[in-house]
């Protein structure tokens, strides 16, 4: 299906290179999305509609293009196009197309066989990147002011994710409309409220209505309350995420929990939430409201995602990934019912000045131990960096021990004072009271 | 609207009564157009699913016209494509809401397995895929095109050459099983597609149950058979076609056996043409 610009129409970018459109992408909502043919290979060029196609959006493009951002999880704006060709005023901007790994979240909401790939690992995973995306933007006093659900793609197999459509995003403080959907607006947003303006205040709103929606796969709004609405006209949705917004667990207004019969996925989600995590979202989504100040930062979703997946352990007796709160209990199977028995865990110690800092890994099967676990105050989560992993020993099925993947020897010292070396690719077998010295002043104890 | 509307159902050869159903009507005052097509499931488990497709049809077309008011209200206001474009989201929670609401109340006046004591709901709940069925649905405005599928069927949209597309297409179905609006948390399983009409607008969209494309050996002679369509609209007019419709779905059922029903609409040509002499590939000769 055609759009504004056909298939062979020629762009030029303001640096005078030639490009020529291939086909349409799709249609967005505040323009199209067409595959282009750049002198540097193909390209993704956003075109404004042309009522949006305005002052205002061409200096927050070049403002953000100026930037020259370089992070591999923004598809960030890298040049404005427009068309000399024609005497209607219009202009888009180019950026890299999306690798094909990257799924969309109605994909997850639909379970497409695209993202079949995803476990909890990875869900969890995507969120803790997300908030370090927006983390970054936010540490460079940058408001993304329209982050909903169409802006994030993930690949399900490694949990990286790519955030789009980053040209809405200001200088906080900066002058703007306000952009983005109700259902992702802060209230007082929604509700028009003097003096209220979309900044990083607002997007950690919407930034935990995004993780609500990934983790618990539903809106934290539409409960009951919204299952009642005949008629979803503005006027509606005004009053159910401005007005009179309820969190579908609000602990002490229970007149919007989730319908058991229609909302079957959000109990069941919830339901096996570690603690940790939903006393975020329950602050988040009731002091939060109407609170701006109250609502959580990044870095305490950082902190809390993070300890939820060095927690993360497998069932013995069906084989599936649990969540379990971190340092508690052992979880029911959220699969098979049963109790699941925690494996030996491993407490690494990093010490800075007088300061330590200690965090707990569950070493299930394939648990990773990473670089990041190694410092204090991680600035980003890799995935990649990896410093230890379980494995089983090829002979003996079932016994599992630590390997060492980095370049250099761990010392081991063993309860009785005598120690050894592991060096790179030896395993330590998993036994509680087992101190390893992992290098830079960092250690670690296997306990159970 | 310069829009001209199809609408044709036929029976399974066969069969006693049709468990599709479909609508296509006016909304917004004549601002929008409203087309629907359910596709009961229609074996012995599914026995009440011509009551569950019309059901269908019936609240997706109360929720579309709210969301047709709002896109012919809204619609002409750039800045607020992101609104309706959440709305186009959201809509599905709400048709599969009413839907179920109704199956439910109906189960619980009518039991289907002739139980005479009340009964809890967790019990009405298994008796929903009684009523299973499938919906294709889609909202026109002068601006815009919202389309909504959950289980098979097809949405068929040609562009101004008259080309077709599919664009909720997810390949070549592999057995008989579909998405039913009776499946639990079914609304997550409901696919959309949202084109502003910013280019030159499609000259037609066809909504059709799967008797309709199954009856065809090959994908491909399905798409033609709808450029087909839509050309003839273009060269002979709406009622010459519909006219015909009934006959070429009859044709259609026998060869798939199952009901079949096409609803769609087409922009006016602005010029009246010459009758031309073509006629649309009936499916028999794809199939044969």
């Amino acid at each position: 299906m055609n759009g504004m610009l056909d298939a062979g129409r020629t762009l030029v970018t303001e640096s005078g290179d030639k490009i020529t459109v291939e086909r349409l992408f799709g249609s967005g909502g505040q323009g199209e999305v067409y595959r282009v043919r750049t002198p540097h290979g193909p390209q993704a060029l956003k075109w404004y509609y042309p009522q949006l196609a305005d002052t205002r959006q061409r200096r927050i493009l070049e403002s953000l293009i100026d930037r020259k951002w370089n992070d591999d999880r923004f598809l960030w704006p890298q040049a404005i196009v427009i068309d000399p060709h024609s005497s209607r005023p219009g202009f888009g901007y180019l950026m890299d197309v999306r690798p094909s790994r990257f799924h969309d979240l109605p994909a997850l909401f639909r379970r497409d066989k695209a993202v079949s790939a995803t476990t909890l690992r990875t869900l969890v995973t995507v969120a803790l990147h997300t908030v370090e995306a927006y983390r970054t933007l936010h540490s460079k006093g940058i408001a993304y002011r329209d982050i909903n659900w169409g802006n994030i793609f993930f690949d399900p197999k490694t949990g990286d994710v790519l955030v789009c459509d980053n040209d809405n995003a200001v200088v906080e403080g900066e002058t703007t409309q306000v952009a983005g959907t109700m259902d992702f607006m802060a209230p007082e947003l929604v509700r028009g409220d003097q003096g209220a303006r979309p900044g990083i205040q607002t997007d950690l709103h919407a930034l935990a209505v995004l993780l609500f929606l990934l983790l618990m796969n539903h809106h934290p709004f539409e409960g009951a309350l919204a299952l009642r609405i005949r008629c979803m006209d503005e006027a509606a949705k005004r009053r159910l995420y401005g007005t009179h917004p309820v969190f579908i667990y609000d602990p002490d207004d229970t007149s919007n929990r989730p319908d058991p019969g229609e909302q079957t996925t959000v109990i069941a989600t919830w339901s096996v939430l570690p603690k940790i995590l939903r006393d975020l979202f329950t602050e988040t989504f009731t002091a939060g409201l109407w609170t701006p100040s109250r609502r959580v930062r990044e870095t305490q979703w950082r902190d809390a995602l993070s300890k939820v997946l060095d927690a993360i352990t497998v069932c013995g007796s069906c084989g599936k990934q649990n969540l379990a709160e971190p340092g508690g209990p052992p979880p029911d199977c959220w699969h098979c019912g049963h109790r699941v028995k925690l494996p030996v865990r491993l407490r690494i110690t990093v010490r800075r000045g007088s300061l330590s800092t200690a965090r707990d890994i569950t070493l299930a099967p394939q648990a990773r131990v990473y670089a990041h676990h190694l410092v204090d105050d991680p600035d980003r989560h890799d995935f990649t960096a990896v410093v230890g992993e379980v494995t089983e020993h090829a002979q003996q099925r079932g016994r599992f021990g630590l390997t060492n993947r980095t370049d250099g020897a761990w010392t081991m010292r063993r309860p009785d004072g005598s120690a050894q070396e592991v060096p790179p690719g030896r395993t330590v077998g998993l036994k509680p009271g087992l101190l390893l010295e992992l290098g830079g002043g960092v250690e670690a104890v296997f306990f159970d | 609207m310069p829009w001209e509307l199809l609408e044709g159902s036929v029976t399974g050869v066969g069969k006693t009564h049709s468990q599709d159903s479909c609508a296509a009507r006016p909304a917004a005052d004549g601002g929008a157009l409203v087309l629907a097509v359910a596709d009961g499931h229609g074996a012995a488990a599914h026995f009440r699913s011509d009551l569950g497709a019309r059901w269908a049809v019936e609240e997706f077309t109360q929720s579309a016209e709210v969301f047709a008011r709002e896109a012919v209200r809204l619609g002409s206001d750039v800045s607020k494509w992101p609104i309706l474009r959440a709305h186009v989201r959201s809509l599905p929670q709400q048709f599969v809401h009413r839907w179920r609401e109704r199956a439910l109340l109906h189960e619980s006046n009518a039991p289907s397995d002739g139980a005479t004591s009340a009964r809890s709901l967790k019990e009405l709940e298994k008796r929903l895929p009684v009523y299973g069925s499938t919906l294709v649905g889609a909202v026109v405005t002068a601006r815009l095109l919202a389309c909504w599928q959950l289980g098979d069927g097809d949405i068929v949209l040609l562009d101004d050459t008259g080309a077709a597309q599919a664009p909720l297409s997810t390949g070549p179905d592999i057995g008989d099983e579909t998405d039913s609006i009776c499946q639990r948390e079914a609304w997550r399983a409901v696919r959309t597609h949202w084109l502003p009409f910013t280019g030159r607008p499609p000259r037609g969209v066809l909504l059709s149950t799967d008797g309709l494309s199954k009856s065809f050996a090959e994908r491909s002679g399905f798409l033609q058979f709808a450029e087909e369509v839509g050309a003839m609209v273009a060269e002979q007019g709406a009622a010459h076609v519909r006219s015909r419709l009934t006959g070429w779905l009859e044709q259609a059922a026998r060869h798939s056996g199952d009901d079949t029903t096409l609803v769609g609409a087409f922009a006016a040509p602005v010029p009246p043409a010459p009758p031309a002499t073509t006629t649309p590939t009936s499916p028999a000769t794809w199939e044969d």
